[in-house]
């Protein structure tokens, strides 16, 4: 069994080819950084590897390493290199590199579809010539050119052909050749090529240096001449110069290959959505727009009427249990316990199908990447990485993946303090809490719901500036975040995200709500004395009764509410169940009041999130007692902020 | 009497079926350490599979 690795630049359609030539259905997303580890596949009897993006090989963020280790240790029998057509100059930069590493390579020039668009004419013949590698051209998204991209990959792993390596002026040449000269060169560790290795002496690449022995007296003198001589010659430091160097290659390549026609560039929507005012705004009023359309549009008639049936649903089961005899405990545990518990979360259904839908629908076109874009530069100015966006952009879906995703920032205090934050977003799980609130509360104002997302970006962003502020060692770091460019969403992609959220939703319902309403209804029926007693007297209301009097100050110092959020630990979703049963949905008018909902709202978005988020949060955190200062300081300032938002409702109202 | 007893071992069944169903797949998901986001399927195109080192 050979191995092909497939390897481009970030957002360049890699994954979209891996599910092509394998037929799974990774994530793929319309914006850079989806894939972070290396996934496999089959394809026609190989085994295909499908590595993050990167731009080069140079060791600096993690997803290069894994890259760069990868194809050198792991020797691939055929590297395919996936080109993004319309940027032809900047991927070229990393062909280079994969070029020096002597290893079969296949280049495809993806998106060939947006090359007459954007008034760009390839000659694919030209480039083969040029790279010394074969060149397919093909559309990963509309599928086209794949037959022929199977066949030149059968063609390569049987020739073997190795490319040419790029050359660099004469002056650098000049030292590469006398180093590749030198004995030394022969203990580079196997798979490593000569001109590779020289190279990276000159670089004074610390990973590859640290494979190496060390390096005869008289070498190391030359290598140090070199690098000297070098940096007088063209005023720069040696990583610098081939990075140039490599840069010129890529650009005199393209030069060549490729012919550019000048577009009249019309009305672009970026004016507007990465404008530094207009952005967040326009944000604003986008996510007010799906949540009209899911919660106020569709949840307006579905929600009363799934309502209604599983009420209609609980009352025949007491019916038909009464006829028949059927024990009061077993008869309430089916219908107010399971019915009830389960029925009010799964009421929400419809609406959470279409804010997913929606919400696929902005990542995929590309617009969420805009977002990150107009946060990345907030970001670094409250200490965290830019790269902190994803993770809170991942976090709009479900906190738990969205937490793992901050492995990727290389500074630990910025990815602690990312882990930290994140859960401030507000998940898919908290919807139904919110969509509850605010149908019964405050109907048709549909405002309130993206002041959702901007309170838990102001929680982000006090949290960012008081790390910031207590750290003495700022640390900063660039992170390139690339715009990807607008698409018409894939139906099948908007579909598998939406159905795999909807579907994750509906299981939870199944599993841990079923039993959390289940254990609810019981402790909300029986005394500590095992009595059948009314809920007001029950374990549940007794334990409630304990806790409910730290809620008193934010309006919901009633046992119910307090409950629910200690379910809520188990899942968010629990919450709505556990209302459910306790008071009823159809009354949370007899306990809450517009400020109390509002307060209850704001401290479920900010307090500690469900248990997964907390022990994906101790994964990544590593220590017991970092992570008890993070559900510390979420839930304080969940109260606080809960708090605030109450008084500024009583006064204003 | 006997209808009776047999209305209560059917509801008896039902409500310990669901919760040994909850059960079952809680622990399946739990083994495989799956983000508990997602349908415990292969080839999920949950994005937490992306990022968890065995998920799916």
């Amino acid at each position: 069994m050979q191995t092909l690795a497939l390897i481009g630049n970030p957002n360049c359609g890699k994954t979209t080819l891996f599910n092509l030539l394998t037929g799974t259905s990774a994530y793929v997303g319309n914006w850079p950084g989806v894939t972070v580890e290396k996934k496999e596949g089959m394809t026609n009897g190989h085994r295909i590897l499908d590595l993050p993006g990167i731009y080069s090989l140079s060791p600096y963020s993690p997803e290069e390493k894994l890259s760069r280790r990868y194809i050198l240790d792991e020797q691939p029998d055929l590297i395919i290199d996936v080109i993004d057509a319309t940027n032809l100059e900047r991927s070229l930069y990393l062909t280079n590199q994969l070029a020096e590493l002597g290893r079969p390579l296949l280049l495809v020039l993806n998106m060939e579809d947006l090359l007459e668009k954007e008034g760009i004419t390839i000659d694919a013949k030209r480039l083969s010539q040029m790279t010394g590698a074969p060149v397919v051209q093909i559309s990963a998204s509309k599928g086209t050119g794949i037959e022929a991209l199977q066949a030149q990959i059968e063609k390569s792993l049987s020739e073997k052909k190795l490319p040419l390596c790029p050359l660099f002026s004469n002056f650098v040449e000049r030292y590469i050749s006398e180093i590749i000269g030198d004995d030394y060169l022969h203990q580079i560790p196997k798979g490593r090529q000569m001109r590779w290795a020289a190279i990276k002496l000159i670089e004074a690449d610390e990973l590859f240096l640290s494979s190496m022995p060390a390096p005869p007296p008289a070498f190391k003198t030359y290598i140090e001449k070199a690098r000297k001589e070098l940096e007088a010659h063209f005023e720069d430091d040696p990583e610098a110069i081939i990075i140039d160097q490599r840069y010129k290659v890529a650009e005199h390549i393209a030069k060549d290959c490729q012919i550019k026609k000048k577009t009249k560039k019309g009305f672009e929507f970026d004016s507007i959505a990465t404008h530094r005012f207009a952005a967040i705004p326009l944000f604003l009023a986008i996510m007010a727009g799906v949540f009209y359309l899911s919660i106020g549009l569709v949840g307006g008639y579905t929600t009363p009427l799934l309502e209604e049936l599983f009420a209609f649903l609980g009352e025949q089961v007491h019916l038909i249990a009464d006829r028949f005899g059927v024990f009061p405990l077993l008869s309430g545990i089916l219908a107010d316990g399971i019915i009830a518990g389960v029925g009010a979360v799964l009421t929400f259904v419809p609406q959470l199908f279409v804010l997913f839908l929606l919400l696929s629908i902005l990542e995929d076109c590309g617009y969420m990447a805009r977002i990150a874009f107009i946060m990345d530069r907030m970001m670094r100015t409250l200490g965290l990485s830019g790269k902190s966006i994803i993770p809170l952009v991942i976090g709009t879906g479900c906190s738990v993946p969205a937490i793992m995703s901050s492995r990727t920032i290389e500074h630990q205090k910025q990815r602690e303090l990312t882990v930290i934050v994140t859960p401030f977003i507000p998940c898919g799980a908290k919807m139904p809490v919110f969509a509850l609130m605010l149908t019964y509360f405050f109907p048709g104002k549909w405002f309130i719901a993206p002041m959702i997302y901007l309170l838990g970006i102001v929680a982000v962003v006090v949290t960012g500036l008081l790390a910031r502020a207590l750290d003495r060692h700022k640390e900063t770091n660039a992170f390139i975040l690339e715009l990807p460019r607008y698409q018409l969403p894939s139906p099948r992609n908007t579909w598998l995200q939406t159905r795999e959220r909807t579907l994750g939703f509906i299981q939870k319902a199944g599993t841990i709500i079923l039993l959390s309403s289940v254990i609810i209804y019981l402790l909300s029926s029986y005394s500590f004395t095992l009595q059948a007693v009314d809920a007001e007297q029950s374990m549940l209301a007794m334990l409630g009764k304990l806790i409910a009097p730290i809620f008193a100050p934010l309006g919901f110092g009633f046992w119910q509410a307090s409950v629910a959020l200690l379910t809520g630990i188990a899942a968010k979703e629990s919450i709505v169940s556990t209302l459910s049963v306790t008071i009823g949905t159809a009354n949370l008018g007899a306990l809450f009041t517009s400020d109390s909902a509002l307060s209850y709202m704001t401290f479920i978005l900010l307090s500690s999130p469900c248990i997964a988020a907390i022990s994906a949060m101790f994964k990544e955190l590593g220590s017991k007692r970092k992570l008890l200062y993070a559900v510390l300081w979420q839930t304080g300032f969940a109260y606080l902020a809960a708090l605030l938002v109450r008084l500024i409702v009583l006064l204003t109202l | 009497m006997l209808i009776t007893i047999l209305a209560n071992i059917t509801v008896a069944t039902i409500i310990l079926t669901l919760l040994a169903f909850a059960i079952s797949v809680m622990i399946k998901q739990g083994k495989e350490e799956s983000c508990a986001s997602c349908s415990t399927k292969k080839r999920s195109a949950c994005k937490g599979c992306q990022f968890a080192d065995k998920c799916h």
